[in-house]
C-alpha cells in the first residue's frame, strides 16, 4: 500500500470513529438540546487546541453477544488542549455511544487522561454524560469507577479538578464529581442521582419526578452538591473559562496576575452601601464589589447557603478568596450549610495558594430543633477547622456584628487571622447587648419598680460601654480600627506584605476535621 | 443595589428581630413536635401487614399491633404501653407514606 492509501485509510478510521453513535444518536442528542461529546470540547478548549488521543481503543466486553458490538471510542473522548493559553487535560462522555456508559475500556482511557494531568500538574476537566455502569461489563464496570474515585481523591488539592454535568449522572457516577473541586449543571440538562424516580417509587412509594429530585437547580439551591448553575452549555463554558482566570494552574503555582484596576466607588459608595444600626440588612457582595478590582466579584455556590457569600474577586490584579456573611439572608447567621459552604472554600483556597479576606457581620448562630439535629455543632466545627489549619495570608475585616462564637470562628485573631481590621461600627462582644444586658443586670431589672425602663437603661448602658470594637482592641485582638473609605488600602497593604507568609503546622500525615 | 423591603421578612436572633431574606431551606424546615406516642406513624414509607388487633382490644406494652414491611424488613408496630386500641387507620395491604398515622392506642 502507498503512504497516499495508508493516510487514506487513516482518516476513513478517524472520520468513522468521530461519528460516535452515528447520525440518528446525534440526532437525539441535539434534539434534546444537548451538544455532541466533540463539540463540547472544541467549544470549552482555546479555538484549535484540542488533541486527542485513545480514538481508535475498542471496548472489552466479551459477554452477551457484546463481542459482535462496536463502540466508538467506548463512549468517551479523551485529549489535550488550552484554555485561556494555558495547558488542560479533558475527557468527555459521549452519550450517543451505548448511552455514555461506562465499561472497562472507557474507564481506563479517562483514568489514562487524568494520570496524564498528574503528571503535568495540569488541570483535568470531565463531562459527564452518562446512562451509568455498563451492566453488560458487570463487576469490570465498578471497577473502573473505582480506579477513577481513587485518582479524583488524590489529585484533590493538587490539580483542579472540574466537573461539567451535561446529561444523567446516576448512581455511582456521581462520586466522582462530588469529590471534585467544582460541580457544574445546566437547566434542564443535568441530572444527577443515587437512586432514580423508579427505585424510589417502587421500594418508598414516593413519587417523584427527575427533574425535582435530582435537576440542576436542585443541586444548585438544596443539596449543595452543584456549584455554579447555567441556563445553557454555552453560558456553562463560559463560566468554566471564567473560573479559570482566578485559579492557578497546580497547587505549586499562583494565579495568574491581571493588571490592577480600580473599584467603581462611583457606583459602589461603600458609605453609602453600608447601613450603620446593627440591624438594617445589605448585600454584602456590593461592599465586596466597592472594595475590589474593577467591582467585579466571581460568586460561587450563589442559589446555596445564600446566608454566607463564598467567591473570589481580585485586589491590586491578584486573586483573592472571599468568605462573607450576608445579612441580607436570615440575617447572615451561621448554620450548617453556610458553615459546609464555608469551610469547604476556605480549604480550597489554602490548598491553593490563594489568600483570604473574611468580611464579619452577624448575629450568631441559627437557632433550631432541626438545625441541632441536623449536627450544626460538627458541621460549625469545620469551619474553626478549616480557619485553623489554613496557612495562606488571613485577612478579616469586621464591619458590624461579630457576636459569641460566630465572633470567633469568622477567622478571628484567635484563630490566626493575620490581620484583624474593624470599622468603627463594629460590634465585638460575648452576644447582643439586650441578651447580655438581661443576664448581667438580671437582678436589678427584677427588682426595679419599672423593670422595662430599667432594662432599656442596662441595655443602653451596656450598649455605650462594650458595643463596639474599642474593647476587643484594647486587647489587641483587632489589630486597626479603620475608616470605611480606607478598607482597601488597608487589606492592600496587608496582602503586600503577606507576600512571603511561611507557617510551620505540626507534623502529621493528616488532621482529622469534623467531615 | 437597593434593597426591595417587600422582599423581606424577619428572623429573631437572641432577642433582635432581624429584617431579612429567609432561605427555601428555612421556610421548608419542619417544626419539632414531643412525638406522641398514642399516635403510631409509620416510621418509613412501606406496606401494611397481619394486623392482629381491633378497635376495642386490651392491649400490653410491647403487644404487636401489626407489621408494617418495608425495605425488604417486616417491622413491628408495638403497643408504646398498656391501653386500649383506638382509631385503627390502615388495613392489610396499604401502602403508606412515612408519618402515616397507622394505629392510636389509648392510655388505661
Amino acid at each position: 500500500m502507498s503512504l497516499l492509501s495508508k493516510t487514506r485509510e487513516l482518516r476513513k478510521r478517524m472520520g468513522e470513529a468521530a461519528k460516535g453513535g452515528g447520525d440518528v444518536a446525534i440526532k437525539k442528542q441535539v434534539s434534546m438540546g444537548k451538544m455532541t461529546a466533540r463539540d463540547r470540547i472544541i467549544e470549552l478548549l482555546d479555538d484549535k487546541s484540542f488533541y486527542e488521543y485513545d480514538l481508535f481503543v475498542k471496548h472489552a466486553a466479551k459477554d452477551f453477544d457484546m463481542e459482535k458490538k462496536e463502540l466508538a471510542g467506548d463512549g468517551v473522548i479523551i485529549g489535550t488542549g488550552t484554555i485561556n493559553g494555558h495547558p488542560i487535560c479533558i475527557y468527555a462522555q459521549d452519550f450517543t455511544v451505548a448511552g455514555g456508559s461506562l465499561g472497562y475500556m472507557h474507564a481506563r482511557k479517562i483514568t489514562k487522561i487524568m494520570d496524564h494531568a498528574m503528571k503535568l500538574k495540569v488541570p483535568i476537566i470531565g463531562i459527564n454524560d452518562s446512562g451509568g455502569a455498563r451492566i453488560q461489563e458487570g463487576v469490570n464496570s465498578l471497577a473502573g469507577y473505582g480506579e477513577i474515585f481513587y485518582r479524583n481523591t488524590l489529585a484533590s488539592g493538587v490539580i483542579p479538578q472540574i466537573s461539567v454535568i451535561l446529561g444523567p449522572c446516576a448512581g455511582g457516577a456521581v462520586y466522582s464529581p462530588a469529590l471534585t473541586d467544582y460541580v457544574f449543571v445546566v437547566d434542564k440538562i443535568s441530572k444527577m442521582f443515587i437512586t432514580g424516580p423508579e427505585v424510589i417509587k417502587s421500594v418508598l412509594g414516593e413519587e417523584i419526578s427527575m427533574e425535582a429530585l435530582g435537576g440542576a437547580r436542585v443541586h444548585a439551591e438544596t443539596t449543595g452538591n452543584a456549584h455554579f448553575f447555567s441556563n445553557s452549555e454555552k453560558e456553562c463554558f463560559t463560566s468554566i473559562k471564567e473560573l479559570f482566570t482566578y485559579i492557578p494552574w497546580n497547587n505549586t503555582k499562583r494565579a495568574d496576575a491581571f493588571p490592577p484596576k480600580p473599584p467603581k466607588t462611583r457606583t459602589y459608595k461603600i458609605n453609602s452601601i453600608f447601613p450603620s444600626d446593627p440591624i438594617t440588612p445589605y448585600d454584602v457582595r456590593d461592599i465586596v464589589k466597592s472594595i475590589s478590582d474593577d467591582s467585579k466579584f466571581f460568586e460561587i455556590q450563589e442559589l446555596w447557603a445564600a446566608n454566607i457569600v463564598i467567591g473570589f474577586a481580585r485586589l491590586n490584579g491578584e486573586t483573592i478568596g472571599i468568605v462573607a456573611n450576608q445579612p441580607l439572608v436570615l440575617a447572615g447567621v451561621l448554620d450548617v450549610d453556610s458553615s459546609d459552604k464555608a469551610a469547604r472554600f476556605i480549604r480550597y483556597c489554602d490548598a491553593f495558594n490563594i489568600p483570604l479576606l473574611t468580611v464579619v457581620d452577624l448575629p450568631g448562630y441559627l437557632p433550631g430543633v432541626d438545625q441541632e439535629h441536623a449536627g450544626v455543632i460538627r458541621h460549625g466545627a469545620k469551619l474553626l477547622y478549616a480557619y485553623s489549619e489554613a496557612t495562606v495570608p488571613k485577612i478579616t475585616l469586621i464591619t458590624r456584628k461579630a457576636y459569641g462564637g460566630g465572633y470567633i470562628a469568622m477567622c478571628s485573631s484567635h484563630l490566626k487571622a493575620d490581620f484583624v481590621f474593624a470599622w468603627p461600627t463594629a460590634e465585638i462582644a460575648v452576644m447582643g447587648p439586650t441578651g447580655a444586658a438581661n443576664i448581667i443586670f438580671r437582678k436589678e431589672i427584677a427588682q426595679a419598680d419599672d423593670p422595662d425602663a430599667m432594662r432599656e437603661q442596662k441595655v443602653e448602658e451596656y450598649k455605650q460601654a462594650y458595643a463596639n470594637p474599642y474593647v476587643a482592641a484594647a486587647y489587641g485582638y483587632i489589630d486597626s480600627v479603620i475608616e470605611l473609605k480606607e478598607t482597601r488600602k488597608f487589606i492592600l497593604h496587608a496582602l503586600d506584605i503577606s507576600k512571603s507568609k511561611s507557617t510551620v503546622l505540626p507534623e502529621k500525615k493528616h488532621g482529622i476535621p469534623p467531615f | 443595589m437597593d434593597i426591595d423591603n417587600s422582599e423581606l421578612d424577619s428572623l429573631r436572633i437572641g432577642d433582635v428581630y432581624y429584617p431579612t431574606k429567609l432561605t427555601k431551606a428555612f421556610k421548608n424546615r419542619i417544626a419539632y413536635k414531643t412525638p406522641d406516642l398514642s399516635d403510631q406513624l409509620a416510621f418509613i414509607p412501606g406496606t401494611i401487614s397481619d394486623i392482629r388487633v381491633k378497635k376495642g382490644d386490651k392491649v400490653k406494652e410491647g403487644d404487636i399491633l401489626m407489621h408494617l414491611e418495608a425495605m425488604k424488613m417486616k417491622n413491628r408496630v408495638l403497643a408504646p404501653f398498656d391501653g386500649i386500641v383506638g382509631a385503627i387507620k390502615v388495613k392489610e395491604g396499604d401502602i403508606v407514606p412515612k408519618s402515616f398515622l397507622m394505629v392510636t392506642v389509648k392510655k388505661k
